[in-house]
């Protein structure tokens, strides 16, 4: 095999729009004479990347256009109606952070249960506590159950939990600044640090500028399709033009 | 069957901590914590006890409060895993939409983090047995057996229940009516004999094997019977493997459902 980290070849994947979304027996017995009520509804088709470790890779298109599907394709959250992805090393997505905390447990709990959500021991996680707790600045609470933390206080705990476990393959879903003006610079920093690192990057952004500054290549999706995959900055103009032409 | 073993060694650390998570919420906020998983069940054994006890009369009968015991002990695991098994895998949407688990994760640490309860459950009966006039017997050695049994047939039905449910939510009110019925058609109440030739009958309910040789085990103080032993492990056994392909067939699907 080739050297990439990341592999994906005619990806498709498909949902199915039902007219409700809860199904009874009832629709199961009642379906067979009706025949089938839903419309495969294509969020993604005929998507082909392959990325070399190391590369940070950028992904840009309006909203709906299969941004996050493609993302949930390569962390094998979704499984592809078609086609196929292949993703070596460990992953660790950095969407939505605090996706896996649990309320009623304390900080210090919560960054263990993340860690082994993220597939890291007790060990490996007990090195970079002390890290993780004075980066998000919430030393005084790290005993307190997250309940009765301020909402930034989850989101900086979230952020130093996802940038300090040191993954082959980051996804990064919009996460470059959180929290207020102090710790979005800190944020961004350690941001810059990982783009820098060895590590193999997905950048989605809607941020064109920070786009062209940290991807070498890029993706413009639409509709579910990939229209161009070119060197970041040229199709980061091709983006803005079609935007501006639509 | 390879793979799930080999996902679950990987994710051993997260097993951990869902066992953990489970019980730390659980008993964190009640005062009497551990103490209240033992007294719910010891005070519907009471209820059951004073109502049943004046109702019927079984023949040959040693303790009537002790028998009842025995039979409620692995029925209230299996019966509140059955119920909660329902939201195992649902009540983790936002997880498994963000990040790949195994999610038969789930159903077995939910099934491990009951099991502690019902080992504490199952000690307090054996204690408060040594004081009555059953005592501890020698037939306790079998003991292994029944709990394999019930702990292969309620892993098999969370597996089944947690899966199902995404597709199907009538499972959530058709496991309370089934819950019901079987309480009543498995011999927690009354002893088997009392039956009389629809015991076949009695015997297509897989609990049947589970209560017989828990009961054989800490109450009557006899060797498992052999149609009982064997029949209750295939069936045991066969749950767990089926309970097993199914959730390995729809697992994929279920982001899609969830």
């Amino acid at each position: 095999m080739s050297d990439h980290a990341i592999v994906c070849e005619k990806l498709g994947v498909a949902y199915r729009l039902y007219h409700h979304k809860v199904v009874t027996l009832k629709e199961v017995f009642t379906r067979r004479f009706k025949g089938s009520r839903f419309t495969p509804f294509w969020a993604l088709r005929n998507i082909s990347i392959e990325i070399p470790r190391g590369e940070v890779f950028g992904i840009v298109g309006p909203n709906g256009s299969g941004k996050s599907t493609l993302l949930k394709a390569i962390t094998g959250v979704l499984d592809p109606t078609e086609g196929k992805v292949e993703a070596r090393w460990r992953i660790a997505p950095l969407i939505e952070l605090g996706a896996g905390f649990n309320s009623e447990l304390t900080g210090r709990e919560n960054i263990f249960l993340n860690g082994s959500i993220l597939g890291f021991s007790r060990k490996e996680m007990a090195e970079k506590l002390d890290r993780i707790v004075e980066f998000a600045g919430i030393s005084e609470f790290i005993d307190a159950p997250v309940r009765n933390y301020s909402s930034g206080m989850v989101v900086r705990l979230g952020f130093a939990i996802a940038t300090d476990v040191h993954p082959d393959i980051l996804i990064m879903d919009e996460i470059f600044s959180v929290g207020d003006a102090e710790f979005a610079r800190k944020s961004v920093r350690r941001v810059e640090s990982l783009l820098a690192s060895d590590a193999t990057v997905i950048l989605v952004s809607h941020n064109l500028d920070m786009i062209g500054k940290y991807c070498g290549r890029a993706m413009l999706l639409w509709g579910g399709e990939s229209i161009l995959t070119d060197s970041a900055d040229r199709v980061v103009a091709a983006y803005r033009k079609r935007v501006a032409g639509s | 069957m390879l793979r799930i073993v080999r996902e679950l060694m990987e994710y051993k650390e997260l097993l951990k901590n869902l066992i953990y998570q489970d019980l730390q919420v659980r008993y964190r906020n009640s005062v009497l914590g551990l103490i209240w998983t033992l007294l719910h069940p010891l005070l519907s054994l009471l209820v059951l006890y004073a109502v049943f006890s004046r109702i019927a009369r079984f023949p040959g009968m040693r303790n009537y409060a002790m028998f009842l015991f025995a039979g409620i002990v692995p029925w209230t695991f299996f019966s509140q895993l059955a119920n909660q098994s329902l939201n195992a895998v649902l009540s983790k949407r936002r997880l498994i939409g963000k990040i790949y688990l195994p999610k038969i994760i789930f159903p077995i640490s939910l099934t491990l983090s009951n099991s502690i309860n019902f080992g504490f459950f199952l000690l307090t009966y054996l204690v408060i047995c040594a004081f009555t006039n059953i005592g501890l017997q020698k037939s306790i050695v079998f003991l292994p057996i029944p709990i394999l049994m019930l702990m292969s047939f309620s892993l098999g039905v969370s597996f089944l229940l947690s899966s199902l449910n995404i597709f199907f939510r009538d499972f959530t009110h058709l496991t309370g009516i089934l819950l019901q019925i079987l309480f009543y058609v498995s011999p927690i109440l009354y002893p088997i004999s009392i039956t009389g030739k629809y015991k076949p009958l009695f015997m297509l309910n897989p609990l049947y094997f589970i209560i017989v040789n828990f009961r054989a085990a800490i109450y009557d103080g006899k060797p498992p019977d052999a149609i009982e032993l064997w029949g209750g492990l295939a069936i045991c056994i066969g749950t767990l493997l089926f309970g097993l392909w199914v959730f390995g067939k729809l697992e994929r699907k279920f982001i899609y459902y969830v």
